[in-house]
């Protein structure tokens, strides 16, 4: 009773075709297992486990459908005519085989391009009204309805973060005598947390005529802010905005971002000095937190830390926050990458000028630097080598392994005088660093996820990923094309702008 | 010593005065049977839009006792002392109740200076001055009304017979019939709902919400320090607790309970909040810091482009909206749209306000209800727009018992026109409140 498959002559017999198409198939499989073992992110996103899962979530949120569209997703590679699922305001799947639910809106992107929607690292008079009321809050000023969002959107900026006026999230603490100030820091500004758990609302009249519920006094006390020199601005604060046109909710973006002290505000020995302290006495305070905390838990009622120190150093030694500063010559750079070094902070350099000729110092230190390529220096007659600054100097950072983020040459929307100047003009900017010779993909890089990464928001925007928000842009040309346009943009899953409709930029078919 | 008598009967004087007594108490019981008998009114033959259950009533009388309506319909019996007035040919309707008209009310010179800081091109300014806009004293219309307006025959030419008075900042309305000839009487309402104008920051949009997390947090009926709190409402920002203690203007004292209930009545539901939302992104904020208080209702004035942004953000709130009775434009478009037309389609309650926009009262004064005929030749239903005249007004306004509709025993406020009101042709005649003729055109 042998079996008759065990035989030599058996691939001669009638099963030979059944036979060569198993012994094909063995080959094939054993030629593709080795794959299998290779690094999990060198596979295209559409093969990454759990991928198939979530698509099938039961979900009320809207889905939506991006097709056929050459997909640059900034963290792999490009995915050639590929599709974009959306629900609600996140990517689900990126890939080139994936099925689209029934009930998906789709978006045709068949010849067209998709990418991340570019984010700007200098912004203003965009969402948001000016305040200059110290005690107005950001979130009331925003409005969603501005036309410049349409504008911005229309390059593809779909995040940024904008200056605030000195009021921005300003928070004057308040202290009422026997009322113990709860140290947490998203108490808002002017209440109390009184003995028995009461939440006390502060104001100005308190100072005159005491507690409104207690009756008991009040005392004003107010951090001390750190100013640099008496003539020197008060630090300017940020603020992350969706241009999500129409919505409020998704609009601002709570998170500390940066803390800048102004130019040349850490000049000097006595600025620095006074850095220094901030950044000391910030630490001293949280080691004074976790330890009262400690102490709570153990069940003591220890007196609660002071805070001496406002809370843009509090972020910046708890590392949430980073300085940022405009350092443009060699020796400004230097020095403000010791000073990083000692005090242990982050570091984003603004202006950078002549950041390609230390950049290898750059990259040891690991500061990435804000850099606006067309803005070109004369070099110095006879210091060619050693001075001046040209678009070649995004390629040289590349090279040397600095991360680079591209600011526009003037943060506001302007619609008169010369094209190419204002907010708008940043694409452009991505367009010129490529032609001083760095790479496409590093440019497109510099206006996505380098930014988003500074902004700290890296897991959120900046590259098209599952999992990501879906701030999203359909080109009708390569990302970095002068003639390109953005056909359709969305924001948190919504489509936010689309060119036919919205017609802010010329509209015609090339 | 007696005068010389000349013939006359010699016991006059008990019997004169007995006559005379009886004579005196005949004509005082004569004059006291005619005028406790109030003034009977009938108009008869007219087309009467009632705007209540019986619609439009063609070839009807409307009876009018005193100061009350006392039947309305094609057959009502007209009483023996009434006097009859033949308005074959003409249409009467209730008369027009106007839901916000901002009105400028004295300032006392308590508000306290404010200085602000701008920079321009890096050279700062300091300005100072008593803002009176965003004001955060409280305001209470009838306290300071002012009865002498120059635009009361603009309103009665209109058909405007109640103005729903509210002033700049925010405060406390009051409902004014348009009578020049009583000026005394002119406030029919004195304690109206409360009204604040809200613009795109936090002092203004404080307003609303430090009160209303206040009397979340400690119901108005709650006395002490130590009450305890439901703590549900987020905790606000600086209680500038405006709208009635605490304020620096000196008329806020007595207030400070009566802030407080109205604020604790709009929490609940009881009455209506009348916001002046001046953009769109504004309306958005109102929406979002509404969100804690399910129970709140809001009167929203804004312009039509506002409301055509938000109408998605608005529908299934409870909002009722006052709208000018315009054709629009979209915002950042030459687009045209009818406004009123989506928010009834939406399922929306809006009404119209004649007055919103003084310009609007000065110039159509020729065809003042032109630009609602406008509107329903755009695809209002008509009956739609008359209701936004009269009986939504009369709603949002907490009057709809007494006005608003041409019923038995609703208050006689009646227009009457000499053909069809939405006919630019046809013009106002005679304007009655609460039974009396105000204005014969």
């Amino acid at each position: 009773m042998k079996a008759s498959y065990l035989r030599f002559d058996w691939c001669l017999s009638s099963r030979r075709p059944v036979a060569i198409l198993l012994a094909m198939a063995l080959l094939a499989w054993m030629a593709v297992s080795p794959v299998r073992g290779q690094d999990p992110r060198r596979r295209p996103p559409s093969q990454r486990e759990g991928s198939s899962a979530t698509s099938q979530a039961a979900g009320e949120a809207p889905v939506t459908a991006i097709v056929g569209g050459d997909v640059f997703t900034v963290s792999h590679e490009v995915i050639r005519r590929g599709t974009v699922l959306v629900r609600g305001a996140k990517i689900v799947e990126v890939g080139q085989n994936i099925t689209v639910p029934k009930n998906a809106t789709v978006i045709d992107a068949r010849g067209k391009y998709v990418t991340p929607g570019f984010v700007s690292l200098n912004m203003s008079g965009v969402g948001l009204a000016s305040i200059t009321d110290r005690n107005s809050r950001t979130v009331d000023g925003l409005d969603p309805f501005d036309r410049n969002i349409k504008l911005a959107l229309g390059v593809g900026i779909t995040c940024g973060s904008t200056e605030v006026g000195s009021g921005g999230f300003s928070s004057r603490g308040r202290r009422a005598d026997d009322c113990f100030l709860g140290f947490e820091p998203q108490l808002p500004f002017g209440s109390v947390l009184h003995d028995d758990g009461d939440l006390h609302l502060l104001s100005e009249d308190c100072e005159d005529q005491g507690c409104i519920c207690c009756g008991m006094t009040v005392v004003p006390m107010e951090p001390i802010e750190t100013r640099a020199s008496p003539g020197q601005p008060s630090p300017r604060r940020y603020a992350i905005l969706k241009m999500s046109y129409g919505r409020l909710d998704p609009m601002l973006i709570e998170k500390s971002t940066f803390y800048n002290p102004g130019r040349g505000a850490l000049s000097g020995g006595l600025n620095r000095h006074g850095f220094r302290q901030s950044l000391k006495q910030a630490r001293e305070y949280l080691e004074q937190v976790t330890s009262f905390e400690r102490a709570v838990r153990a069940g003591q009622r220890p007196s609660p830390p002071r805070k001496q120190v406002s809370d843009d150093f509090i972020a910046l030694a708890r590392k949430e926050s980073a300085l940022r500063i405009e350092a443009n010559s060699v020796d400004e750079i230097r020095d403000m990458i010791s000073l990083a070094k000692e005090v242990d902070c982050r570091l984003i350099l603004d202006g950078a000028v002549e950041s390609w000729l230390i950049a290898n110092e750059l990259s040891e230190a690991d500061v990435p630097v804000v850099i606006t390529p067309r803005d070109r220096r004369r070099p110095r007659t006879g210091h060619e080598e050693t001075s001046g600054s040209s678009i070649e100097t995004p390629g040289i950072l590349q090279r040397s392994g600095v991360q680079f983020a591209l600011a526009p040459l003037s943060d506001s929307i302007s619609l008169n005088g010369l094209a190419g100047r204002d907010l708008t003009s940043l694409p452009l900017e991505a367009a010129f660093a490529v032609r001083g010779g760095c790479d496409e993909s590093t440019a497109l890089a510099a206006l996505t996820i380098v930014p988003a990464t500074l902004l700290g928001l890296s897991d959120r925007i900046g590259s098209i990923e599952p999992g990501k928000d879906a701030d999203l842009l359909i080109l009708d040309g390569p990302p970095l094309d002068y003639r390109t346009y953005v056909e359709t943009a969305l924001v948190s899953g919504l489509v936010s702008y689309e060119r036919a409709k919205d017609r802010i930029y010329p509209v015609f078919q090339r | 010593m007696t005068l010389p008598q000349t013939g006359v009967a010699s016991e006059p004087t008990r019997l004169d005065i007995r006559h005379c007594a009886v004579w005196l108490f005949a004509i005082a019981q004569g004059a006291a049977f005619v005028m406790g008998q109030e003034p009977v009114v009938a108009y008869r033959g007219a087309t009467i839009e009632t705007m209540g259950p019986a619609g439009r009533i063609e070839g009807a009388t409307l009876i009018v006792r005193g100061e009350k309506i006392e039947a309305v319909g094609a057959d009502a019996p007209i009483p023996e002392t009434a006097r009859i007035i033949d308005a074959r040919g003409k249409t009467l309707l209730p008369g027009l109740i106007d839901p916000y008209r901002v009105v400028n009310i004295a300032t006392d010179g308590s508000e306290p200076e404010q200085t602000r800081t701008i920079v321009i091109r890096g050279r700062t300014f300091t300005i100072s001055g008593r803002g009176s806009i965003t004001s955060t004293s409280f305001a209470r219309v009838a306290d300071s009304f002012y009865p002498y307006d120059d635009k009361v025959l603009h309103y009665l030419r209109s058909g405007i017979t109640h103005l729903n008075l509210v002033a700049r900042g925010h405060g406390q309305a009051a409902i004014a019939r348009v009578t020049p000839e009583q000026p005394a009487a002119m406030i029919e309402n004195p304690d109206g709902i409360l009204f604040a104008a809200l613009t795109n920051q936090t002092a203004s949009l404080d307003v609303v919400r430090n009160n209303l997390a206040l009397v979340a947090r400690r119901p108005a009926s709650a006395s002490g320090p130590g009450a305890t709190t439901t703590g549900s409402a987020a905790p606000a920002s600086a209680s500038r607790e405006s709208s009635g203690s605490g304020g620096a203007g000196a008329s806020s004292i007595p207030q400070v309970g009566a802030g407080r209930e109205l604020w604790q009545k709009i929490h609940d539901g009881e009455s209506q909040l009348l916001i002046n939302a001046s953009n769109a992104a504004t309306i958005l904020h109102l929406l979002k810091l509404l969100e804690p208080y399910p129970k709140v209702r809001i009167v929203l004035v804004a312009t039509g482009g506002s409301v055509f942004q938000t109408l998605d953000q608005m529908k299934g709130r409870n909002i009722t909206l006052v709208l000018r009775p315009t054709i629009d434009l979209v915002p950042d478009t030459r687009e045209r749209v009818c406004v009123p037309c989506l928010a009834y389609k939406a399922g929306m309650e809006f009404a119209f306000s004649l007055a919103v926009a003084e310009s609007d009262l000065i110039t159509s004064q020729d065809a003042p209800l032109f630009p609602v005929a406008y509107l329903v030749r755009s695809g209002l239903p008509r009956k739609v727009a008359l209701e936004a005249l009269t009986t939504s007004p009369a709603k949002l306004l907490g009057l709809d018992q007494t006005h608003g509709s041409l019923e038995p025993g609703k208050s006689a406020n009646i227009v009457v026109f000499d053909g069809d009101p939405l006919d630019p042709a046809s013009q106002v005649r005679e304007v009655v409140i609460a039974g009396r003729t105000v204005y014969e055109g």
